[in-house]
């Protein structure tokens, strides 16, 4: 290859002179960043030069407060409280059972305590601050600040904790914070730097959980000078971090002591629900706990009694408790029976008290049968008979399809632990599940709640909500964050028809106000406040045709655990619902006897916004409501409760 | 009788080869070379303890690593450096080529150990990062195309190297990798320009990146947020650039002492993109100046060894190595001392990783073979040419 000498000529003397640019070019870039360097280290100097050779400078964190929780009214339902604590660092102290004798002058410690200190902190870092003891009153806390010269590597410290002042009524819905554990680090893609300060806490089950990041906030900073020692010596610069964000919950915190006071001893749940707008007013589960011990720290007896007591106080039932929902799905079934087709809502079954499908005798709770019955009279009376008769028309997709359109067996997206979905069962469902074929006998039994039908309390309230308004009602409860209100769009309307939704309300109606319903012991007689249900009891266990012979055993007589659950979901007031309840009493015997009447009182405080008056009582049972109120120990309605975030 | 023909360089006939390359090597580029990898060895020692200790692995293993991999570099650069032009261009051809291969398939069998960009191959014991070793090669390839373009009917070598270049950004920028995109366009830049662009054009380059740039920063979420943390004038103390400045600036002129650092525990990249800060807090402004130095020297000193080059594609091939070089030291301690928004560079020699530091020996190998000094003239000129 050639080129003209010419052209090569001019071409080597760019090239030269483009490459002596280029070399100035550099020089320059390198000039810039030997003056950055030197600015940054030299020139700020000053400002950065350490009081003394040997020490440094370190980045501390400053822990956000965690964002407060009100109810609806803005009551405080989970705050945070100053924490007085004393930690010492080996390192620093020299000989730390002499410093701890000391140290024993001022505050209270047992010699057990101390032994299992001194042992605790022999296994750990020398310069990793041990915590000694928290939760000390301020003048155990002062005391410590003024001897501070006679305590070397001694730190009385100041921090955050998380209180509820509610104590039990909240301890499913809120959940409780803890200390990280490296088990919650692992989990953590990333994790704040937050989460490796010693002791913070963090949300470990329910809202505290579910909404971490919005209640958590964000660090500030501190740039700290310390001495060798790791004593501070001054702070350089500060940078104020966010506190968490302030939830408001659509809970009314009386409302939910009540519910939760009434449920009791009880292995039982509630769910109140604000029928125009799926609010959730009351979401309680007993027998409850107070978080407040799990944020202090546990002791291990304690947390076996609540481990292994078999009433599971430590389990949400409300949406994590499954039931067979028994007669309170007849509603289901009627509305996928009329939508079907199948019957009218005058139409009449015979019921002789069971029917024989395949071979095997399904029975009516009522050994003698209903005789001829309609459909406001099958939900009146509870009768089996008549679903076992139209589920066979319907189908059980039908069925349960019309189960999910009204909210059963499907997911709610509510910031708990662990909200279950629970199961309105298909055909194709059973094959891919257990690999058999659905038989009529499934029907049968889903058809009355029993069998393979699965609900949550939450789901049953939401079921009555929607029959109650018509309309496709979301649960909620969170009502606004930040003093920012969420919004709740309007619910849309049922894709089922009026008529049959009011003929399903009918029977409801009937079944608390006819004097053949199931629950009329149990009615309201205020007529602005008339309630509408329907009771469910479902078994736990079969019944031999051996046992069906000699007289079904009476659930007093069985054990605890082999006792019928008792349901009840209801509305009220029945002309315009304002409010749904759906109630469970594990092994409680009969809906209508245990579970109704739990019912009706919270419908009834829930529409007074207090304890209701007798009037609105059944005039036979005034003189039991009124004892029974007196022996009620509710949260004073008239009491301020603590709205601050600190309590010290 | 011998023949003697003026104005050349004595030409010993029957020199070995190992003392004619000592001779015509550029001896004080090797030493600066060396200097920076010990440096790199002796940051190594303090940086890459923590990672060690999280990973639970002895203190010095990623020491003994990069020892073990700055050997090879070393021998690999040594031996490159022993080439011919001609040799060198045709190893860098066929580096381009297998390097580019690598980097078109990183889409499908790469990873990205976690940090949100696909960029690296895993083999288990190491991984590779294929847009390092792709970076000599593609200087190689653009200074020939220049050279040839300089030719009387040579091909359009411009346009050719800069379609391949584009192609080579484009997948860098997929990954995303903005820097070694960035890097890329600017090193064809540089080749460009010294072979004699008209002005004109490389200003409406520089415009073009910039609007690349705004692009990106609308595009891409990993982008925008270093850009964010760079512009923020208010530094947050939480982030890596807010650990680094706060290592310089308590640094100071000789430092906080060997192994006194505590930027280290904080940064997780401190024994690779941060090392510098480590090396300000830990040496002070003493050492961080003569690392700068260091590279400034051997940029300075190849250039200047260019500047008697006759061969155009030597020239630029070498102005390009040289100026690649010098350009990723120059990002990776801007970031540092935030002069640049936060970007994933290394310190070539000084960064931990075998990738980094073998691709950066390949590149320096070629770059001291390009700068030996040869015989000039008319008949150096032959004598070079019989290689072609």
């Amino acid at each position: 290859m050639r080129r003209s000498p010419r052209d090569s000529a001019e071409s080597q003397r760019k090239i030269s002179r483009r490459g002596l640019m280029l070399g100035a070019f550099q020089a320059g870039t390198v000039a810039v960043l030997a003056l950055r360097m030197r600015g940054m280290q030299l020139a700020q100097a000053d400002e950065y030069r350490l009081l003394s050779e040997g020490n440094s400078i370190k980045i501390r964190l400053l822990p956000p407060a965690r964002g407060l929780i009100h109810d609806r009214n803005g009551y405080l339902l989970a705050g945070n409280e100053s924490n007085y604590r004393v930690t010492i660092t080996r390192e620093d102290a020299g000989d730390v059972a002499d410093v701890l004798a000391r140290l024993r002058r001022l505050i209270a410690l047992s010699d057990a305590e101390a032994e299992s200190i001194l042992a605790e902190m022999r296994r750990r870092s020398p310069i990793a601050p041990f915590t000694i003891a928290d939760r000390l009153s301020w003048e155990e806390f002062s005391r410590i600040a003024v001897n501070a010269p006679a305590l070397p590597g001694v730190t009385p410290e100041v921090g955050l904790s998380r209180f509820y002042p509610r104590h039990a009524d909240f301890a499913h819905v809120l959940g409780y914070v803890g200390p990280v554990s490296d088990f919650d680090l692992g989990r953590i893609e990333d994790p704040d730097p937050l989460l490796r300060i010693p002791r913070f806490q963090i949300g470990k089950v329910g809202i505290e959980a579910k909404m971490e990041q919005a209640l958590r906030g964000r660090a500030g900073t501190r740039r700290v000078e310390v001495n060798s020692a790791g004593r501070e010596m001054r702070e350089l610069s500060r940078q104020e971090g966010d506190p968490g964000d302030a939830l408001q919950l659509t809970v009314d915190y009386r409302l939910q002591n009540y519910v939760q006071e009434r449920l009791g001893k009880e292995s039982a749940s509630a769910v109140v629900i604000d029928v125009t707008n799926g609010d959730i007013m009351a979401i309680a589960s007993a027998p409850s706990f107070d978080p407040n011990l799990f944020v202090r720290g546990i002791s291990s007896a304690a947390y076996r009694g609540l481990n292994e007591n078999d009433h599971r106080p430590l389990a949400d039932k409300s949406v994590q408790g499954l039931y067979p929902p028994g007669s309170t799905y007849k509603m289901v079934t009627a509305l996928a029976a009329m939508e079907a087709g199948v019957i009218g809502p005058k139409e009449t079954v015979r019921c002789p008290g069971f029917v024989e499908v395949g071979g095997r005798k399904f029975h009516c709770w009522r050994p003698a049968g209903h005789g001829n019955i309609n459909l406001q009279q099958s939900l009146e009376q509870s009768c089996d008979v008549f679903y076992y008769d139209v589920s066979q028309r319907v189908g059980i997709d039908k069925i349960s399809d019309m189960a999910r359109r009204l909210g059963l067996g499907m997911h709610h997206d509510l910031p708990l632990s662990a909200v279950a979905d629970g199961l309105a069962p298909t055909q194709e469902w059973k094959k891919r599940r257990y690999g058999r074929d659905w038989v009529i006998g499934d029907t049968l039994n889903a058809t009355i709640g029993q069998g393979f039908v699965l609900t949550s309390p939450l789901q049953l309230a939401v079921m009555t909500a929607r029959i109650a308004s018509g309309r496709e009602i979301v649960p909620r409860l969170v009502r606004s964050r930040n003093g920012v209100e969420i919004a709740a769009p309007r619910a849309a309307v049922l894709a089922i028809d009026p008529a049959y939704l009011e003929a399903v309300r009918a029977g409801m109606d009937a079944v608390v106000n006819s004097t053949r319903g199931t629950a009329n012991g149990s009615r309201i007689v205020a007529a602005e406040m008339r309630m509408a249900g329907k009771t469910g009891t479902s078994q736990v266990r079969n019944i031999s045709a051996a046992e069906r012979e000699g007289g079904v055993t009476s659930n007093e007589d069985l054990p605890w655990a082999q006792r019928d659950h008792a349901l009840f979901v209801a509305y009220a007031p029945a002309n315009a619902p304002k409010y749904a309840v759906a109630l469970v009493v594990e092994h409680g015997g009969g809906g209508s006897a245990v579970a109704a009447p739990l019912a009706r009182d919270m419908l009834l405080f829930a529409l007074y916004g207090k304890l209701p008056p007798l009037s609105a009582y059944p005039e036979s049972q005034r003189t039991r409501i009124q004892t029974q109120h007196d022996q009620m120990q509710l949260v004073d309605p008239d009491e301020t409760p603590p709205r601050t975030s600190s309590r010290a | 009788m011998t023949e003697m023909v003026f104005g050349t360089a004595p030409v010993r006939a029957v020199e070995p080869v190992l003392p004619r390359w000592w001779r015509t090597l550029d001896k004080w580029t090797l030493g600066a070379v060396l200097g920076l990898f010990a440096v790199g060895i002796l940051l190594g020692l303090a940086a890459s303890v923590p990672l060690a200790e999280k990973n639970g692995l002895p203190p010095f293993y990623y020491v003994t690593r990069q020892l073990i991999f700055g050997g090879a570099a070393i021998v690999v650069m040594l031996a490159i450096s022993m080439l011919s032009p001609p040799q060198v261009r045709r190893l860098g051809v066929l580096g381009f080529v297998a390097a580019f291969l690598a980097l078109a398939l990183l889409p499908v069998f790469g990873t990205d150990f976690g940090k949100g960009a696909v960029r690296w191959f895993s083999f288990g014991f190491a991984s590779v990062q294929p847009a390092e070793f792709l970076k000599p090669g593609l200087v190689v390839l653009v200074a020939w195309f220049m050279a040839a373009a300089q030719d009387v009917g040579g091909p359009p070598g411009r346009r050719y190297s800069l379609f391949i270049t584009l192609v080579v950004v484009g997948l860098l920028a997929a990954q995303p990798d903005f820097g070694q995109a960035a890097l890329v366009l600017f090193i064809w830049c540089v080749i460009y320009f010294v072979s004699g662009a008209p002005v004109v054009l490389l200003v409406g380059l520089a415009g073009l990146t910039v609007l690349g740039g705004f692009g990106a920063y609308s595009g891409s979420e990993h982008f925008a947020r270093r850009i964010d943390g760079y512009l923020a004038s208010e530094i947050d103390p939480r982030t890596q650039i807010g650990y680094a400045t706060n290592a310089i600036q308590e640094g100071g002129l000789f430092g906080v002492g060997v192994g006194e650092g505590t930027v280290k525990w904080q940064l997780p990249d401190a024994h690779t993109d941060f090392i510098i800060a480590v090396a300000a807090e830990e040496y002070g402004l003493v050492l961080v100046l003569a690392i700068v130095l260091l590279y400034a020297a051997i940029v300075a000193m190849s250039l200047y060894r260019l500047t008697g080059e006759r061969d155009i594609f030597t020239r630029l091939a070498g102005t390009g190595l040289a100026c690649a070089f010098g350009v990723q030291a120059f990002i990776n301690m801007g970031v540092a001392v935030r002069l640049l928004p936060a970007k994933g560079m290394t310190l070539p020699f000084v960064s931990y990783g075998g990738s980094s530091v073998i691709a950066s020996g390949i590149a320096m190998g070629m770059l001291l073979a390009l700068t030996r000094r040869r015989p000039r003239g008319q008949f150096g000129e032959i004598l070079a040419r019989r290689g072609r």
